[in-house]
C-alpha cells in the first residue's frame, strides 16, 4: 500500500511539475535594465514561417556561434544589441571558426574558444574576397573541407552584416546637417537625423551637388566647406543606400499590400520595393522608439514600443516561446540520462540487503523516467501544434519522435519483464537518441515548413508514423538482445527475456512490414508507382527482411536462439543504415535528410556494434 | 493472448485515429484571390489636406463617394513624365479624380512641365477632377504614405478605402482599375 501511495505520489508530482512547466505565465526574460518579454515574441517571417523573434535570435545566434547563447548575454540581448547598437555589438565574439587554416588565413589570434568578434574578421574577410569569388564558381562537390569553411563564413558574415543593418535606415547617423537642411526638414541645430528624414532632402541634395560640380568640377578640394559638407552628406546617402540592396533577413513588417496575411517584409525592402503604406509609418515609428529607448536603456518606452510591435500575441507564437524556453528535448535527455545512471548504479547493488535505498532509486529512475517522457510527449504535441501538421516530417522530426516512442516501449516491456532490463532500456534509448537530435538541432531553427507534396497526406503521415514506431520497436529490440548476450557472458540469461524478444521482434516486423507497405500506397498516389527501388524504400525492405529471415530462421530450426539474439542485436545498424545512412548517398526522392557529417559517425557506430556484439558471443556460455 | 490482440488492435486504431486528425488539422489550403485581396487592404486612407498648384486647400475627405487616383510623382523622375499623359487621360476617361502629388522642389518646375504637354492633355488639366499639388517637406509622401521610390499610385474607392496600390511606372491605356 506505502508503495502503491509513494509511486502515486510521485507521478502526481511529475504530471503537476510538467502541467505548471507549461501552463506558467511566461516569465519575462530580463537583459540588464530591460525586460524582454514583449520584444521576443514580436512575430518575423523566417525560411516560410512565422515565428517568434526568440526563435529567429537563437537560430542565427546558433548558426554563427555553434549555440544558442553566448557567455555573457543570451540570444535576444545579442540580437536587440546587433540592430540598435551595432556599432558596439560587431565587437561580440559570434563567429566560431573551428578550422584552423582558416584562423591563419585569416590572420586571427589563437583562443582557447574558437569565437571571434565581426569586428576581428572585417580585414581577412575582405584580403579573401577574391578567393571566394572564384570558388562560388566550382561545383561544392569539388571544394576542400578548407574552402567549405571559409565560402561557409563568408555567407554568414554576409547574413551578420544584413542583421546589422536592419534598422540602419532608423538609426541615428553620424553626420552633421548644414543648417539649410536642418531648417527645410523642420530639426533644431545639431539634432540627431537618420536615413528616413535625409532622403526626404535627397532631390534638394542631388540638385545642389549636380550644380557644385557644374560650376567646379569634381575634385572635392575645390569645394567650399559647406559644399564638401554638401557632397560628404549626398555620398553617405548612397552608401548607406547601397549596403542595402537585397538586406531581406528581418522580415518583420507585415507587407499589407500582398493581400496575403503571412507576407512580411523587411525594413529596407519596405523603403526600397515600394511596401511602404500608413500603416507601416506607424510599425516604423514603433521600431525607431524600440531604437531609442534601448540605445537610452528607457524600460518603460521600451516596452511600450515592444507592445505595440508584438500586438495580440497568437496562441501558437505564445505555445513557442513556452517550448524555446523549457526545451524539452534537452532536459528530457539529460533526465534520461540520469534515469540511466542511477538504474545502473541500482542494478550494480548487491542482491541482499540496503532495502531502502533500492525503493529510493527505483523511485528516483521511474520519476526521472516519467518527467522525461512526459516533456518530449508535450514537446512533440507543441510542434503539433505550432506547425500546424504531424510531428514526422524532417530527419530530425524522426530522431526526436522515436527517441520519444523508444523509451516509451521500452516501458511497456518492462511490465512484463518487471526485472529493470526495460528501465534500462528506456534510459538508454532515451539518452542515446536524445543526443543525436541535439548534435542535429544546432543548426539553427529546426520547425521546418515541409514542401506541399509532404504535408497535407493523410497516407504519408500514417506511413511516417508507424514506420517510426517500427524503428522504435527495432532498437528496443536490439537493445534487450544486447542485455541478453550480456547475461549470457555471465551465465544467466533468463528465458522471459527471450520470450519477450520474440514478441518484440513480432511487433517491430508488424510495424515496420505495414509502414513499409502504406509507403508504397502512398507513392503509388504522389508518384504514379508502388515500389522505385529507392534507397530509402530498399532499407525499409532491409529492416523487413532481416527480421523475416531471422524469425524464420528460428522457427525453422536453421538458427540457433543465440544467432538469433545477435542478429537482433545488431538490428541497430540495420536501422541506422535504413534510417540515416541512405541518406548519405544523396541520392533518390527521400532526400530531406542528407548530413554529411553523419557518415563517419554512423561508420563508428557499426563498427563498435560489430566488435561489442563479436565480444559479448564470445564470452558467451551458451553456444 | 486476447487482451494483447486487443491492445495492439485499440493501439492501432488509435493510431490511424491520430493520423487522420493530423491529416485534417493541417493548415487551410491557401486563401483564394479575391479573399487575399481583403487581407490586410481595404483600410481606410488616412484624413490629410493638400494644397494645389492654383493655392487652394484641399481635405482628401471632401472627395469621398469618387473613385481616387492618388498619384505620387515629380518632374525629375523619368517613368513618371512617360506616364503622365496616360494617367490624365485614364483618370478623365474614367471620370476617376487624380491628385497628383509632386516632390518637385518648386511649384515653376512642374508649371513648366505642365506647359510643355500637348493641348488635349492642357485641356484635361483643367478639369476639376485633376488636382494638381506639390508635397513641401515630404509630409504626406514620405511621412504619411511611406514612398521612396516614384512613381506610386494608390487607387482609393468611393468608400475612401484604399483598394491597390501600383509600384514604378504602369501602362495606364490597360490597366485593369
Amino acid at each position: 500500500m506505502t508503495y502503491l501511495a509513494h509511486r502515486l505520489f510521485l507521478i502526481a508530482l511529475t504530471l503537476l511539475s510538467c502541467l505548471s512547466a507549461f501552463t506558467a505565465r511566461p516569465v519575462f526574460a530580463e537583459s540588464g535594465n530591460m525586460d524582454m518579454g514583449y520584444f521576443i515574441s514580436i512575430p518575423v517571417l523566417q525560411d516560410g514561417r512565422i515565428k517568434p523573434l526568440d526563435t529567429f535570435a537563437r537560430s542565427k545566434l546558433a548558426r554563427f556561434s555553434g549555440k544558442d547563447h553566448l557567455h555573457e548575454m543570451d540570444a535576444d540581448e545579442w540580437l536587440a544589441m546587433t540592430l540598435f547598437d551595432p556599432a558596439n555589438a560587431a565587437g561580440i565574439r559570434v563567429f566560431r571558426i573551428d578550422n584552423e587554416n582558416l584562423r591563419h588565413l585569416l590572420g586571427l589570434e589563437e583562443r582557447k574558444k574558437p569565437l571571434y568578434a565581426y569586428g576581428e574578421l572585417v580585414s581577412g574577410l575582405e584580403k579573401t574576397f577574391p578567393t571566394v569569388e572564384n570558388l562560388m564558381k566550382e561545383p561544392p562537390r569539388e571544394l576542400t573541407a578548407d574552402q567549405k569553411a571559409l565560402l561557409a563564413l563568408h555567407e554568414n558574415a554576409l547574413e551578420y552584416t544584413q542583421i546589422l543593418r536592419s534598422f540602419s535606415l532608423l538609426l541615428p547617423l553620424d553626420v552633421s546637417l548644414p543648417d539649410k537642411w536642418s531648417k527645410k526638414l523642420g530639426l533644431s541645430r545639431g539634432a540627431a537625423v537618420n536615413y528616413m528624414a535625409l532622403k526626404k532632402i535627397d532631390t534638394d541634395l542631388q540638385q545642389t551637388i549636380k550644380s557644385i560640380i557644374r560650376k567646379k568640377g569634381e575634385n572635392p578640394e575645390k569645394y567650399s566647406a559647406q559644399e564638401q559638407q554638401a557632397a560628404l552628406l549626398g555620398w553617405q546617402i548612397r552608401t548607406i543606400e547601397d549596403a542595402a540592396q537585397g538586406n531581406n533577413v528581418l522580415r518583420v513588417i507585415p507587407d499589407l499590400w500582398s493581400g496575403e496575411d503571412d507576407a512580411y517584409v523587411a525594413p529596407w525592402q519596405l523603403v526600397l520595393s515600394g511596401k511602404g503604406g500608413p500603416e507601416t509609418a506607424d510599425l516604423l515609428k514603433s521600431w525607431q522608439n524600440l531604437a531609442a529607448s534601448w540605445q537610452d536603456q528607457d524600460n518603460a518606452a521600451w516596452n511600450e514600443a515592444a507592445r505595440k510591435l508584438s500586438g495580440d500575441t497568437p496562441p501558437s507564437i505564445r505555445q513557442e516561446l513556452k517550448y524555446n524556453r523549457i526545451q524539452p528535448f534537452r532536459t528530457g535527455t539529460i533526465l534520461f540520462a540520469l534515469a540511466f545512471a542511477t538504474c545502473l548504479f541500482l542494478i550494480s547493488l548487491p542482491d541482499h540487503g540496503k532495502i531502502a535505498i533500492k525503493v529510493v532509486l527505483a523511485f528516483l529512475t521511474s520519476a526521472m523516467l516519467l518527467i522525461a517522457l512526459l516533456l518530449e510527449g508535450s514537446g512533440l504535441l507543441a510542434r503539433i501544434f505550432i506547425l500546424g501538421r504531424p510531428p514526422v516530417g524532417t530527419l530530425y522530426e524522426s530522431i526526436l519522435f522515436v527517441g520519444w516512442i523508444a523509451p516509451l516501449f521500452a516501458l511497456l516491456a518492462e511490465r512484463k519483464l518487471k526485472n529493470n532490463a526495460g528501465i534500462l532500456i528506456a534510459g538508454l534509448s532515451g539518452t542515446l537518441i536524445g543526443l543525436l537530435g541535439l548534435s542535429m538541432a544546432d543548426e539553427g531553427d529546426n520547425m521546418k515548413v515541409l514542401t506541399a507534396v509532404l504535408n497535407t497526406q493523410f497516407w504519408l503521415t500514417v506511413h511516417v508514423l508507424c514506420i517510426t514506431i517500427g524503428y522504435g520497436w527495432c532498437l528496443v529490440v536490439s537493445a534487450l538482445a544486447h542485455i541478453i548476450l550480456w547475461q549470457d557472458t555471465r551465465g544467466k540469461a533468463e528465458k522471459s527475456l527471450y520470450d519477450t524478444q520474440k514478441t518484440l521482434a513480432l511487433t517491430a516486423l508488424l510495424f515496420t512490414a505495414v509502414g513499409t507497405i502504406l509507403g508504397g500506397i502512398w507513392a503509388d498516389q504522389s508518384w504514379g508507382r508502388f515500389w522505385g527501388w529507392d534507397p530509402k524504400e530498399n532499407g525499409a525492405l532491409l529492416i523487413v527482411l532481416w527480421l523475416v529471415w531471422l524469425i524464420h530462421g528460428r522457427i525453422a530450426g536453421q538458427l540457433s536462439e543465440k544467432l538469433v539474439t545477435m542478429g537482433l542485436a545488431f538490428l541497430s545498424v540495420i536501422v541506422g543504415i535504413a534510417w540515416i545512412g541512405v541518406n548519405l548517398l544523396g541520392v533518390g526522392l527521400h532526400s530531406y535528410g542528407f548530413i554529411e557529417g553523419l557518415f563517419w559517425g554512423l561508420g563508428a557506430f557499426a563498427l563498435l556494434e560489430i566488435a561489442l556484439i563479436g565480444s559479448l558471443a564470445w564470452k558467451g556460455k551458451t553456444s | 493472448m486476447i487482451r494483447n490482440a486487443l491492445v495492439l488492435g485499440t493501439f492501432i486504431i488509435a493510431g490511424f485515429a491520430l493520423a487522420y486528425w493530423l491529416d485534417h488539422s493541417a493548415p487551410a489550403p491557401a486563401a483564394s484571390t479575391e479573399q487575399k485581396q481583403n487581407i490586410g487592404l481595404l483600410q481606410q486612407v488616412p484624413a490629410f489636406t493638400f494644397e494645389t498648384l492654383d493655392g487652394k486647400t484641399h481635405d482628401i475627405r471632401e472627395l469621398k463617394g469618387q473613385k481616387i487616383l492618388l498619384h505620387f510623382w515629380a518632374t525629375w523622375c523619368a517613368p513618371c513624365v512617360v506616364e503622365f499623359p496616360d494617367i490624365v487621360t485614364r483618370a478623365a476617361k474614367d471620370n476617376l479624380v487624380l491628385i497628383a502629388i509632386s516632390s518637385d522642389l518648386s511649384d515653376e518646375t512642374i508649371e513648366k512641365f505642365l506647359e510643355k504637354q500637348t493641348p488635349d492633355i492642357r485641356k484635361k488639366l483643367e478639369s476639376k477632377n485633376i488636382l494638381m499639388a506639390r508635397d513641401r517637406r515630404g509630409k504626406i509622401t514620405a511621412d504619411l504614405f511611406q514612398t521612396y521610390k516614384l512613381p506610386e499610385t494608390l487607387l482609393i474607392d468611393k468608400d475612401q478605402t484604399m483598394r491597390r496600390k501600383i509600384v514604378g511606372g504602369t501602362d495606364w491605356k490597360k490597366e485593369d482599375l
